[in-house]
């Protein structure tokens, strides 16, 4: 007897995260005649939709050793600011273009105060998800009131609510499109490598050439913009821009990247991870709300899921330093 | 150096006495000041309700409103109490959702001496005056016209309900989704209720929720939710799916009920193709009687150590009883609200 409990070991997170969601649809199917149907895997789909399109760039950012916490804020911002251009005239395509590029806005400031200040990541992305829920709950009350719904354009909704080949949600292909190119980033470019390399060991990636301050200042400017391109996204596909959609976004994007094997100290993790850690999300969610059980547990259940995780990233030896 | 910080040192108490002198000059200009700390400044209603107080108050008693958001949260609610007894009020009207920490927010502004009114949830100790909107009567007969209608329009179809609402604070089943139900169960005894889920208050959760709930029982037909936000949500759910429909009124794939009658929820229930219906709510009387009741137990007409009710009735606007000039007038009296309500109507309708 040594006292010490001994975790199974595992090469990789991966296959218990697959392991996961087979048990977690297997279980679903069995409890719900209405689990295993193309709908409900569409509304899975369009749930956690917006948790891989941010946290494809949070990854890499979590990758780098880095976090940010303002991406919650930043969709809210986003999407009210999109409503408030398209409510007093300006096109949407042109308000589209605009917002993402204030979104981008927020993360390069972020990447400049992490990056090139060298402020504590969390403290600084903090700081700006404060100043990004302001700026939304003002230009709400700019606006007259607490949301945008009133006076909207009619094609307002059409981006969110429009279906490919009319049965494919157009949200779910930003997903597969966005997940490919950070697919891609992370193996085949120079981008991806850093990531890990400055995540692995910021000083040695320092010295072997790496303009660690300009990769950082690129990855928070990903994430903001795809946070911002969410929020467009979301506010389009349920009519309305509210500055409080973003609550606990953060929240969600963090434990997406934790489940999915995303080291928090750096060095590891992949989109790949990411994908799995969202669908067991949003399996969960689903799965218990197709049960109506009450919130309570839903939180409970919740935070047993992320304490798995935790314990399945030990087991793999992600988690031990 | 020294000659410039000395500069700006003196500059400083310069601008400090001026602001200071000028803010003085503004509290003299009230008879009291008052403290309103509402449930949450997120909602639209919430929102009405305080620039209600706080222009009333100054209209009708000279008296400045000091607000405090409450951010729905029992850490924001009693700090946001200690703050106004800190700065020295006359007196406080609370909005909280939880019986316990009201109870515990009147002890404190009593031991400080200040007077204090609570709103809509009934603390746990009863010892300081009340404002009770009627929500139970309004819920209740908001659900019997929905069953009424779905029953009309689908006599054969039993009633399936599924409930959104904020979880955690139990009074609001007795004034909102229980009476709700039971007004349904008024129609219909058979009626099943078969999810009752935390929306959170927020639309897009609310929206998710409901997706997830329409999947699980595709034959929920009468869906309520316990504020306005929410139930928008409910709605865009639905329409996701190709539902939430009615022609003209004739409910087709189920009804939405909401909370709070708000402009974004009017607009949505006189359009008469759409399936969100109802709402009730008023903002006006129940911060009216917020300002009276805390300003007569400033004046000492009423003890403020006493539990009394004031009861304001919680209006109900449905697309079949209720005209558009009312709800119209509702809004612009509730809600402040400039526009047009038959415009923004034909508007959302494109």
């Amino acid at each position: 007897m040594t006292g010490k409990l001994k975790l199974p070991r595992f090469r990789s997170q991966l296959p218990i995260l697959v392991g996961i969601i087979v048990f977690m649809m297997i279980v679903l199917t069995i409890i719900s005649p209405n689990f295993l149907k193309v709908q409900n895997f569409s509304n899975i789909l369009l749930k956690i939709g917006i948790y891989i399109l941010i946290a494809s760039a949070a990854n890499l950012i979590m990758i780098t050793g880095n976090l940010d916490l303002s991406v919650g804020a930043v969709l809210a911002f986003s999407g009210i600011l999109h409503a408030y251009m398209c409510k007093h005239g300006v096109p949407i395509p042109l308000s589209i273009l605009i917002t993402c590029i204030a979104a981008m806005g927020w993360g390069v400031f972020n990447g400049f105060i992490v990056g090139k200040l060298r402020i504590v990541p969390v403290v600084a992305t903090l700081g700006t998800m404060y100043i990004a829920e302001g700026f939304a709950f003002l230009i709400a009350r700019w606006d007259g009131g607490t949301n945008i719904m009133l006076g909207l354009p009619g094609a307002y909704t059409r981006l969110g609510r429009y279906m490919m080949f009319g049965k494919i949600p157009v949200i779910i292909v930003f997903v597969v499109i966005v997940a490919a190119i950070f697919l891609f980033i992370e193996k085949k470019t120079k981008l991806g490598r850093f990531s890990y390399a400055i995540g692995d060991n910021r000083s040695a990636a320092e010295l072997s050439g790496i303009n660690v301050t300009k990769v950082i200042i690129i990855l928070y400017a990903l994430s903001a913009l795809l946070a911002g391109f969410s929020g467009i996204l979301q506010s389009s596909r349920v009519g309305l821009a509210a500055p409080n959609v973003g609550r606990m976004m953060e929240t969600y994007v963090l434990i997406v990247c934790v489940l999915g094997g995303t080291k928090m100290s750096g060095g590891k993790g992949s989109i790949i991870g990411v994908l799995l850690g969202a669908a067991i999300i949003g399996l969960l969610e689903n799965g218990l709300n197709l049960l109506g059980i009450d919130h309570f547990y839903q939180e409970v259940a919740r935070g047993l899921i992320l304490i798995i995780a935790v314990l399945a990233q030990k087991s793999s030896g992600n988690g031990r330093n | 150096m020294k000659k410039l910080l000395l500069t700006v040192l003196v500059l400083c108490m310069l601008a400090g006495t001026v602001f200071a002198g000028g803010e003085q000059e503004d509290a003299k200009e009230y008879d009291f000041v008052i403290g309103k700390i509402p449930y949450t400044f997120e909602h639209a209603y919430h929102q009405a309700i305080c620039r209600e107080f706080t222009e009333y108050s100054e209209k009708m008693y000279n008296t400045k409103a000091v607000i405090i958001d409450g951010e729905s949260s029992a850490e924001a609610t009693l700090a946001a109490v200690e703050n106004l007894i800190s700065q020295g009020v006359d007196g406080i009207a609370l909005h909280c959702g939880d019986a316990g920490l009201s109870a515990k927010a009147i002890d404190m502004a009593h031991a400080a001496g200040v007077p204090i009114v609570t709103t809509l949830i009934r603390p746990e100790n009863m010892t300081a005056p009340h404002i009770q909107p009627q929500e139970t009567p309004s819920s209740i007969y908001m659900g019997a016209e929905a069953a009424r209608q779905w029953k009309a329009a689908h006599p054969n179809t039993p009633i399936k309900v599924a409930m959104l609402n904020f979880g955690g604070i139990e009074q609001v089943w007795e004034m909102r989704t229980g009476a709700f139900l039971e007004g349904v169960k008024s129609v219909d005894p058979n009626a099943e209720l078969v999810t009752m889920l935390n929306g959170q208050g927020s639309t897009v959760k609310s929206m998710e929720i409901i997706l997830d709930v329409l999947q699980g029982d595709p034959g929920v037909n009468l869906i309520f939710a316990a504020n306005d936000e929410m139930a928008l949500g409910a709605l865009a759910a639905c329409e996701q799916l190709g539902r939430g429909k009615m022609d003209n009124g004739v409910p087709l794939t189920e009804i939405i009920a909401g909370l709070d009658a708000s402009s974004a929820a009017l607009v949505k229930i006189f359009d008469p193709n759409c399936s969100f219906k109802l709402t009730h709510g008023a903002v006006k009387d129940i911060a009216r009687a917020e300002v009276d009741t805390v300003m007569a137990m400033i004046n000492g007409e009423i003890p403020m150590d006493k539990y009394t009710e004031t009861r304001v009735l919680s209006p109900t606007f449905d697309y079949w009883n209720t005209s558009l000039a009312e709800a119209q007038r509702h809004l612009e009296i509730n809600f402040f609200y400039e526009g047009d309500l038959e415009a923004d109507v034909k508007a959302a309708m494109k």
